[in-house]
């Protein structure tokens, strides 16, 4: 196979990628893989041999198993794979082994290209405590906090007090190893220290094995802004802007958008470069993500870096024009940025809404069954990424992100009204959806003035649903359907969507050992 | 039909009559009590949606019918409103239905045409994505007709056999 011409005086050029990955972002990336001109490999396990990514693949490869450890948690059967397809790189999409510093080091050790940043940039990055000290070493402002390291059969509550004087009430405990959420609980007063330490200590310790925890002070009312940067082989590094991502729900963000209405030009190009000084600080190579929080009189804060392209990189490209998976092809190729940051605009405005399969009149219970019906709009400024189609199972073994609803629109608020159109639009039948959910929050004044702050939506964020069909109405129409005979299908798993029986209750689709903040 | 929405208890009882093909309210009620109502339902021009109409308001109403329940989204908003009638619910495993639930490949038939079945019997084996799928009897009756053989692709929602009373 040839190189394709965009490749051909490349340092190390290649000419297939094998997508570590499924689900909507393994498609994104194989159908960028194709229009760079290149072979993609896509894999799979015992359980989803008839997933929709697949259909992007040139090649598939299965890796037999049924669990993520052997398959796609697996570094070694996945160099395995990779190798015998004869790939020459490997892209880890998000999540799964996307940061694994080893997993990085031995893809690179078996002479195959790794489509991400140096293991070391993973390692340093992936530790918050170690991330914290380089962040400090660059000059980069961080939250006060202290990190907490108990002994075996040691008595926490000394440790713990000693790190709450100084960083003060109330604060925020999370877990040393964690991300999206697991392992975080916040303190308001010192009496619920000992209690929620032993929570988030534990919630560490089952979620990434390791209940190291630590302490920093919680600002209310922040954003959360996050700042996208690309960088070379070459030391060019920039930003592409930021992202905020404040709408979050128990720490797990539910709509994004570019740029932040929070934003000004001269505190963008402030945390653009503290953003490009986090990069410069571990060495950095290819797509990244520098996340702050910006209090209410804008101060930011790094918060963490996640070494890997990310779940809402969609806005990014939508305001800027600029291919990311492209990029980082060829950042992996060893070739240059082809834009400096002076080349780096903003057109519009761009939002994202993230389509998960639960249920939010239960408490957001995740919603298993399978997709009997999934239709989407069309239309100028609408993106759909999906990895879902008709006749799909949604089940517990995989992520309960659906797809992404993103559009385009020249200014914030005409954004909004296209992505409501675009949910209004959205039809999904066999698993609950938080469709609703995300047309009510595009509709508070608060979200449409300016954005909310992280805490908003656990801050008694109560459902106002306006204008539903009454009950007498919507028993007529399922009379009518039987009468006129209308589409029957039947689910052949247990639709009745929410799940009591699974091993994790709280969390059925902690599978992976992170979420995808 | 009876009905229950999805959260509540209630029980709807509806009656439709159909006048050139406009169904409407003969006699609706909630857990026996009677009920005015003054919607109406066609089907749209594609035959695959309805368009519900409450005197001046027309509105879509998008459906799908998952086992006993009709999944339906009006203005971008999805219900599910379940059938109350007391058998379907009773066995809680999976009811036959003579549409195939998923896309996949027949792999068993277990009747003949002309064989009389009672309600509940397996007649066909469907496979898909490594899972079983048994389809039964929703009634007795005599089989009609098969469509597929065994080892044939099967789409989602294609018709599978008929049964006669």
């Amino acid at each position: 196979m040839q190189v394709p011409e965009w490749m051909t005086n490349a340092p190390t050029p290649f000419t297939s990628v094998l997508v570590a990955n499924r689900g909507e972002i393994a498609i994104r990336i194989l159908k960028a893989i194709r229009e760079c001109g290149l072979v993609g490999i896509g894999i799979h396990n015992d359980l989803d041999s008839n997933s929709m990514h697949l259909d992007y693949a040139d090649k598939i490869v299965h890796i037999p198993g049924e669990d993520l450890a052997s398959t796609y948690l697996s570094s070694q059967a996945i160099i395995h794979a990779a190798r015998s397809m004869g790939a020459d790189a490997i892209h880890p999409g998000y999540g799964f082994l996307s940061e694994r510093a080893d997993f990085a080091e031995e893809v690179i050790e078996s002479g195959l290209i790794w489509i991400g940043p140096p293991p070391d940039a993973i390692r340093v990055m992936g530790d918050k405590i170690s991330a914290r000290e380089s962040m400090i070493q660059a000059s980069v402002p961080v939250i006060p906090g202290k990190s907490i390291d108990v002994k075996e059969g040691e008595d926490p509550l000394p440790q713990l007090a000693a790190a709450a004087a100084q960083v003060g009430y109330p604060l925020l405990l999370k877990a040393s190893a964690g991300g999206g959420g697991k392992g975080m609980r916040a303190v308001k007063e010192p009496k619920l220290l000992r209690m929620e330490y032993e929570a988030a200590s534990r919630e560490a310790t089952a979620a990434f094995g390791d209940g190291t925890v630590y302490v920093e002070s919680l600002l209310t009312g922040a954003r959360h802004i996050e700042i996208q940067i690309f960088a070379d082989s070459h030391g060019n590094i920039i930003h592409l802007n930021e992202r905020d991502c404040s709408l979050q729900r128990r720490h797990q963000k539910v709509i994004e958008e570019a740029p932040s209405p929070a934003m000004n030009t001269d505190l963008r190009k402030r945390m653009g470069n503290a953003a490009i000084d986090a990069a410069r600080a571990v060495n950095y190579e290819g797509a990244g993500t520098v996340e702050f929080l910006l209090s209410s009189n804008n101060d930011f804060f790094f918060l963490e870096m996640n070494t890997r392209l990310q779940v809402e990189h969609p806005v990014t490209e939508l305001i800027t024009g600029l291919d990311l998976v492209h990029m980082q092809l060829r950042v992996a190729s060893g070739q240059e940025l082809q834009i400096g940051q002076d080349e780096v605009g903003i057109t519009g405005h761009s939002i994202e809404a993230r389509l998960y399969a639960e249920d939010p009149s239960v408490g957001f219970l995740p919603s298993i069954g399978m997709i009997a019906k999934f239709q989407t709009p069309q239309g100028p400024g609408i993106r759909i990424d999906s990895g879902i189609r008709e006749g799909d199972h949604v089940t517990t073994s995989f992520d309960p992100m659906l797809a992404k609803l993103i559009v385009h629109a020249p200014d914030r608020l005409s954004a909004i009204r296209r992505l409501d159109h675009v949910l209004s639009k959205t039809v999904l039948h066999g698993v609950k959806s938080n469709i609703d959910f995300c047309r009510e929050i595009l509709s508070t004044d608060v979200f449409r003035e300016k954005g909310v702050t992280t805490n908003y939506l656990d801050d008694g964020y109560h459902s106002h649903q306006t204008n539903k069909p009454t009950d007498a109405t919507l028993v007529i129409v399922a009379s009518a359907a039987d009468k006129f005979g209308l589409q029957r299908t039947q689910s052949a798993s247990n639709s009745k969507t929410t799940m009591s029986h699974s091993g994790h209750v709280q969390d059925p689709f902690l599978t992976l050992s992170k979420k995808f903040p | 039909m009876r009905w229950s929405v999805e959260k509540k208890t209630d029980i709807w009882s509806v009656k439709l009559g159909s006048d050139s093909g406009v169904l409407s309210v003969v006699d609706l009620s909630i857990d026996g009590e009677s009920v005015e109502s003054g919607v109406i339902i066609e089907l749209s021009k594609n035959n695959d949606t309805l368009i519900v109409r409450d005197g001046q308001e027309a509105v879509e109403a998008i459906v799908t019918k998952i086992k006993d329940s009709w999944w339906i989204t009006i203005q971008g908003q999805t219900f599910v409103v379940t059938e109350a009638d007391g058998n379907s619910n009773s066995s809680g495993e999976e009811r036959g239905g003579l549409t195939a639930p998923m896309p996949g490949i027949v792999t068993e038939i277990l009747v003949k045409e002309g064989q009389r079945v009672r309600s509940g019997q397996p007649l066909m084996i469907l496979e898909a994505m490594k899972m079983e799928h048994q389809v039964t009897a929703p009634k007795s009756g005599q089989i009609e007709k098969i469509y597929f053989s065994e080892g044939e692709k099967v789409d989602m929602g294609s018709d599978l056999l008929s049964i006669s009373d």
